[in-house]
C-alpha cells in the first residue's frame, strides 16, 4: 500500500472524554500532526477498518461500546497498521490494564492524570521510530 | 328508587376512589421529584469525587434461563462486559427443554466443576455445575426445572459474593448499570436491596446485548407501555424510596444482600410475583424484628426490557402481574397496620391494597355502573360526561406529570419529535389503553381468587433486538 | 329527591375536578416542552462554552495564553466544573498554570460567591474547585460547612479542607469520618487516598487510640476507622490495630481489625482468631493469614478445612492453595489423603478454580 506523506502525519485519538481530547489535540498538533477523533469504540472500529494507517494512535481503555483492548487487537490484526505506534491511556488504579495493553501490542502507555511534558516526550520518541 | 340510590352511592364511592387514588399519586409525585433531584445532586458529587474502585463489594450476578438457546450467549457475553471491579456470573439453566445448556457450552467452553455446593436454600436437584475455560468468573448451574424463583435460589446458594444481582436473561443493560444499582450499598451499610428504573427496549438499538441508542418504538402497543413505564417507575417506586417503602424491585434487575435473602428464606416458589413478594417479605421481617434496614430505588434508567407487542401476550403478562401483586400482599399482610409497620405497613401496603390490588374491581364496577346506568337512562348525559372527564382528566394529569419529571431529570429520549410523541401518548393512553389494562388486571385478580395455575416462561419473546446484533 | 341534588353536586364536582386536571395536564406538558427547549439552548451554550475554554486549558500545558475571553459571572459554575476536570486530568506544572488561569479570569472569586449561593449543586462544584485554588480566605467557610447535616456538602467541604492543607485538617476530618454515618466509607477512602499515607495513618491511629478504652461503646466508629485503615496500610497503624486485637472486643471489631492486618510479624493475632466462635471472624482470620501467613500455618489451615461454616472452609482452601511453597502435587496429595468429606469437596473445588485462572 502506497503511503501518502500527508496521511503519514495524521494521529487518531480514540477517547470519549472531551477534556482529554482537547489536551491530546493540543499536544499532538504541536508535534505537527493533524488529529482525527473517535469518541467511542464503534466509530473507532470504523476508522480502523476504513482509514489508511496514521502516524500514531492514542487509545483510551474504557470506551463506550468496545474497549481499548478489542480495538488494539483489531489494529494489530491489520497488516498495514501493524507498525503504527499505539499509546494506551489508562485511568489510575488500572495497573493491570497496562500489562494487558503492552502484552497485546501497545507501544507505550500513559496513566491519567498525566504530565503533558512526559506525554509529549513519549510521542516524539514514537514518531522518530 | 333503590337502584337509583345504589347508583348515587356507587358514584360517590367511585368519585372518592378516583380522588383518593390521584391525591395519593400526586403526593408520591412530589416525593419522587425530591428523590430524583437528590439523586441528580449526588451524581454531581460522584463526578467531582468519584468513589475509588476497591471499596465496592463484589457481586454475584445470577441469570436464570429457561429455554433461551437463541439469546443466552449474547446476554451472558454482554454481562461479562459490565463495568465493575469484581463480579461473577452464575447462569442457572432451569431444566430448559431446548439447547440452552449446549449453547452455553459451545460459546464459553464449559467444563464440569467439582463445586462443594451448599443447599442453604432448598432447591430442585442440581444436575451439574460447570465453569468456563474462557472466563474465570463464569459458572453455569444445570438443574431440574423448578421455576424462576427456584432457579434464583439455586444461584444464591452458589453465590460467592456478599451481594447478589438477579437479572433476567433478556434484560438489556448498560455497562455502568451494575455500578449504578450497587451505589446505594456504598452509601448506606444498612442497605439490603436496590432496584433500578426499567424502561421499554422496543425501538432501541441494541448491539451485542448492550443498549446503544435509545429510541421510541414505532408500534402502538409498546408506545403506550413506554408512557406507562415512565409513570410506574418514577412515582410508583421513586416516590416511595425516600420513605423506605419501596415494595417492588423488578425481577429484571435488582441487587440484594445475600445474607438478608438467605435469612428470609430466599424466593418463594409458590407465587408468580416472586420478585415483589421477596421485597415485601424483607420489609415485613425487618420491620417486625425491629432491625434497621434500607431498600432503595435508583431512579436512573439502567435496565431495558422488551415489552410485549401483541395484545394476547400483554394480557397474560398483566394478569400475571396482578396475581403476583395479590399474592405478595396477602402473604405478608401481617405487616399492614402493624404497630411497628412503619411507612411500608401504614402507607405503602394499604395504598397498594386499596388502589392496586382491589383497584381493578372498583374501577370496572365504577365504569360498568356508569355505562349501564347511562344505557338504561338512570344516569344523565351530564353525569356520564362529568365522570368521564374526571377519570380521563386525572389520568392525563398523572401521565403528564411523569413526562415532566422525566424531562426534568434524565431526558433519555433525545429527539424533540420523540417528546412530542410521548406527550400525545400521555393523553391517548387514558382513552382505552388503561381501561383495557384494568380489565386484564381484574382477570388476574380472578385467577388469583379462583386459583388458576400460571407458569413462568409463558411470555413469548420475539427477540427482535437480537437481530440487530 | 335529596339524592338528586347530592348527585348534582357530585356531577359538578366531578366535572370541575376533571377539567382542572385536564388544564393541569396541559400546563405540565407545556412545561415539559418548555424544559426541552431550554435544555437545547443550555446544551448549545455549554458546547460553545467548552469549545472556547477547553483549548485554553489545553494550551496551559505550555503557557497561559496572553489574551483570555471574559468570564461572565453566570458561567461561574460551568467554568469551574470544566476547570476541575481539566486540572484533574493533568499533573505537574500545568496544574499551577491552571490555578493562575483561574485567578486571572476571576474564577477564584466566583467560586467563593458560589459557596454561599444556596444551590447545593453549585456549592459542590465550588468546594471541589476551592480545594485546588488554595484560597486561604475560603477556609473558615468550608470549616463551617463540614458540620452541616447534609452529607454531600459536608463531605465535599471535608475534601476541600484536605486538599487545602491535609496535615492541618486530617485529624478533624478523620474524627468526622468515624462519627458521621451519613458519610459513605468508600467516599472518605477516595479523599484520603489523595493525602500522604503516613499522615492519614497517624490521624487514624490517634482516632483509634482515643476509642481503644471503650471498644464496646464505640464499636461502629472503630469498625469505620479500621475500614479506612486499609487505605493507609502503614507501620504507624500497626500498634493501634494490634492493641485492639490483644484485648477482648466485639466480634465485628475483631473482624475489621483482622482485615487491617498486613505485616507478617502480626500473623500471631490472626492465628489466635482462627478459633473464634463467630464464623465471620474466622473467615477474616483466614483471609488475614492469606496476606501475612507462611508455610508454618499449613497444619492450622488443614484443620480448618473441616470447619462447620462453608465460607471458612472455602477461604481456608483458597489460602492453602496460595501458601508459599505449596505445589499442586501437595494439594492433590492432601485431597487424596483427606478423610473428611467437607475438606475433600472444598479442596477439589479450589483446585479446579486454580486451574481456571
Amino acid at each position: 500500500m502506497a503511503r501518502h506523506p500527508s496521511v503519514q502525519r495524521t494521529a487518531f485519538v480514540v477517547e470519549d472524554d472531551e477534556q482529554i481530547v482537547a489536551l491530546l489535540r493540543h499536544i499532538l498538533e504541536r508535534e505537527g500532526l493533524s488529529v482525527r477523533v473517535a469518541g467511542d469504540g464503534r466509530s473507532a472500529e470504523q476508522l480502523i477498518d476504513t482509514a489508511p494507517p496514521p502516524a500514531l494512535v492514542t487509545l483510551d481503555v474504557m470506551l463506550p461500546h468496545l474497549d481499548g483492548f478489542a480495538l488494539l487487537s483489531r489494529i494489530r490484526a491489520r497488516a498495514d497498521w501493524e507498525q503504527v505506534p499505539v499509546v494506551m491511556i489508562t485511568g489510575r488504579g488500572e495497573e493491570e490494564d497496562i500489562v494487558r495493553g503492552l502484552d497485546a501490542g501497545a507501544s507505550d502507555y500513559v496513566v491519567k492524570p498525566f504530565k503533558p511534558e512526559e506525554l509529549r516526550a513519549r510521542v516524539r520518541r514514537l514518531l522518530k521510530r | 328508587m333503590i337502584l337509583e340510590q345504589a347508583i348515587v352511592v356507587a358514584q360517590w364511592v367511585f368519585f372518592a376512589y378516583l380522588v383518593g387514588l390521584n391525591t395519593g399519586f400526586l403526593l408520591l409525585n412530589v416525593s419522587a421529584f425530591f428523590a430524583v433531584r437528590r439523586y441528580l445532586t449526588d451524581r454531581v458529587l460522584e463526578d467531582l469525587l468519584p468513589i475509588v474502585s476497591g471499596m465496592e463489594p463484589p457481586v454475584s450476578v445470577i441469570v436464570p434461563a429457561y429455554n433461551e438457546e437463541n439469546t443466552i450467549a449474547t446476554s451472558v457475553r454482554s454481562m461479562l462486559q459490565l463495568e465493575y471491579p469484581e463480579f461473577e456470573i452464575v447462569v442457572v439453566n432451569d431444566g430448559s427443554r431446548d439447547g440452552t445448556l449446549e449453547a452455553l457450552r459451545r460459546e464459553f467452553a464449559l467444563i464440569p466443576f467439582p463445586e462443594a455446593y451448599r443447599r442453604r436454600l432448598p432447591v430442585r436437584p442440581v444436575r451439574g455445575i460447570y465453569r468456563s475455560l474462557r472466563h474465570a468468573n463464569l459458572r453455569v448451574i444445570d438443574k431440574e426445572n423448578g421455576g424462576k424463583a427456584d432457579a434464583l435460589n439455586a444461584g444464591i446458594n452458589a453465590a460467592r459474593y456478599p451481594l447478589v444481582c438477579a437479572v433476567d436473561a433478556d434484560s438489556i443493560l448498560e455497562r455502568r448499570s451494575l455500578r449504578r444499582v450497587v451505589a446505594p450499598f456504598l452509601h448506606d451499610p444498612r442497605m439490603i436491596a436496590t432496584g433500578g428504573t426499567v424502561r421499554v427496549a422496543n425501538g432501541c438499538v441494541v448491539r451485542g446485548g448492550f443498549l446503544e441508542e435509545v429510541a421510541l418504538p414505532r408500534r402502538l402497543l409498546p408506545l403506550f407501555q413506554v408512557v406507562e413505564y415512565l409513570r410506574a417507575f418514577l412515582f410508583g417506586r421513586a416516590g416511595w424510596s425516600p420513605l423506605n417503602a419501596v415494595l417492588i424491585v423488578s425481577g429484571a434487575f435488582g441487587v440484594f444482600r445475600r445474607e438478608a435473602v438467605v435469612a428470609a428464606g430466599g424466593y418463594r416458589t409458590d407465587t408468580v410475583g416472586e420478585d415483589m413478594e421477596l421485597v415485601v417479605r424483607l420489609h415485613r421481617l425487618h420491620r417486625l424484628a425491629g432491625r434497621p434496614y434500607r431498600i432503595a430505588f435508583v431512579p436512573e434508567p439502567i435496565c431495558w426490557t422488551e415489552a410485549p407487542e401483541s395484545l394476547r401476550v400483554l394480557r397474560a403478562q398483566r394478569a400475571r402481574w396482578q396475581r403476583g401483586l395479590a399474592e405478595s400482599l396477602t402473604m405478608n399482610l401481617a405487616l399492614a397496620l402493624h404497630p411497628s409497620g412503619g411507612a411500608p405497613g401504614w402507607l405503602a401496603i394499604p395504598f397498594a391494597v386499596l388502589f392496586e390490588w382491589l383497584g381493578p374491581l372498583v374501577e370496572v364496577c365504577g365504569y360498568g355502573l356508569l355505562v349501564a346506568g347511562f344505557a338504561v337512562g338512570l344516569i344523565s348525559v351530564e353525569a356520564f360526561a362529568g365522570f368521564m372527564i374526571l377519570a380521563v382528566g386525572l389520568g392525563v394529569a398523572l401521565s403528564a406529570s411523569a413526562l415532566l419529571l422525566e424531562e426534568m431529570s434524565f431526558h433519555v429520549y433525545k429527539r424533540p419529535r420523540e417528546l412530542a410523541v410521548l406527550a400525545i401518548f400521555a393523553v391517548l393512553e387514558n382513552l382505552g389503553y388503561r381501561q383495557l389494562l384494568t380489565l386484564w388486571r381484574l382477570e388476574g385478580l380472578a385467577h388469583w381468587a379462583f386459583g388458576v395455575r400460571v407458569r413462568w416462561g409463558e411470555m413469548r419473546r420475539t427477540a427482535s433486538w437480537q437481530k440487530a446484533f | 329527591m335529596g339524592f338528586a341534588t347530592a348527585s348534582d353536586a357530585l356531577i359538578a364536582a366531578a366535572f370541575w375536578t376533571g377539567s382542572a386536571a385536564l388544564a393541569l395536564a396541559a400546563l405540565l406538558i407545556a412545561g415539559a416542552l418548555f424544559l426541552r427547549l431550554r435544555l437545547a439552548a443550555r446544551r448549545e451554550h455549554e458546547q460553545r462554552f467548552s469549545a472556547r475554554w477547553l483549548p485554553i486549558f489545553a494550551a496551559c500545558t505550555e503557557a497561559i495564553p496572553d489574551r483570555l475571553p471574559a468570564l461572565a459571572p453566570q458561567d461561574g459554575a460551568l467554568f469551574l466544573s470544566l476547570w476541575v476536570r481539566a486540572l484533574e486530568s493533568v499533573q505537574g506544572a500545568t496544574r499551577g498554570r491552571l490555578v493562575e488561569l483561574a485567578a486571572r479570569t476571576g474564577a477564584d472569586r466566583l467560586a467563593v460567591t458560589l459557596l454561599a449561593s444556596g444551590d447545593e449543586r453549585k456549592e459542590l462544584i465550588a468546594l471541589a474547585a476551592l480545594g485546588y485554588l488554595r484560597l486561604r480566605s475560603a477556609e473558615p467557610l468550608a470549616a463551617a460547612l463540614i458540620d452541616l447535616p447534609f452529607p454531600l456538602v459536608s463531605l465535599a467541604a471535608g475534601q476541600m479542607l484536605l486538599r487545602l492543607d491535609a496535615s492541618r485538617h486530617l485529624p478533624q476530618v478523620i474524627e468526622r469520618a468515624a462519627e458521621r454515618e451519613d458519610w459513605p466509607v468508600a467516599r472518605i477512602a477516595a479523599m484520603l487516598r489523595e493525602c500522604d499515607r503516613d499522615a492519614v495513618a497517624e490521624a487514624l491511629a490517634q482516632a483509634l487510640a482515643a476509642r481503644l478504652e471503650r471498644a464496646s461503646q464505640a464499636e461502629s466508629e472503630i469498625v469505620r476507622l479500621l475500614q479506612l485503615a486499609r487505605v493507609a496500610n502503614s507501620a504507624l497503624l500497626r500498634p493501634a490495630v494490634c492493641r485492639l486485637l490483644e484485648r477482648p472486643a466485639p466480634a465485628p471489631v475483631v473482624a475489621a481489625a483482622l482485615a487491617a492486618l498486613w505485616h507478617p510479624e502480626d500473623a500471631e493475632h490472626a492465628r489466635r482468631a482462627l478459633g473464634h466462635p463467630e464464623w465471620f471472624v474466622r473467615v477474616a482470620a483466614v483471609r488475614a493469614l492469606d496476606r501475612v501467613g507462611g508455610p508454618e500455618d499449613r497444619e492450622r489451615l488443614v484443620a480448618l478445612l473441616s470447619d462447620s461454616s462453608w465460607w471458612v472452609r472455602y477461604r481456608t482452601a483458597q489460602t492453602l492453595a496460595r501458601l508459599p511453597g505449596i505445589t499442586r502435587q501437595a494439594l492433590e496429595k492432601m485431597l487424596s489423603e483427606s478423610s473428611d468429606r467437607f475438606a475433600a469437596d472444598i479442596l477439589a473445588q479450589v483446585l479446579s478454580e486454580r486451574d481456571a485462572r
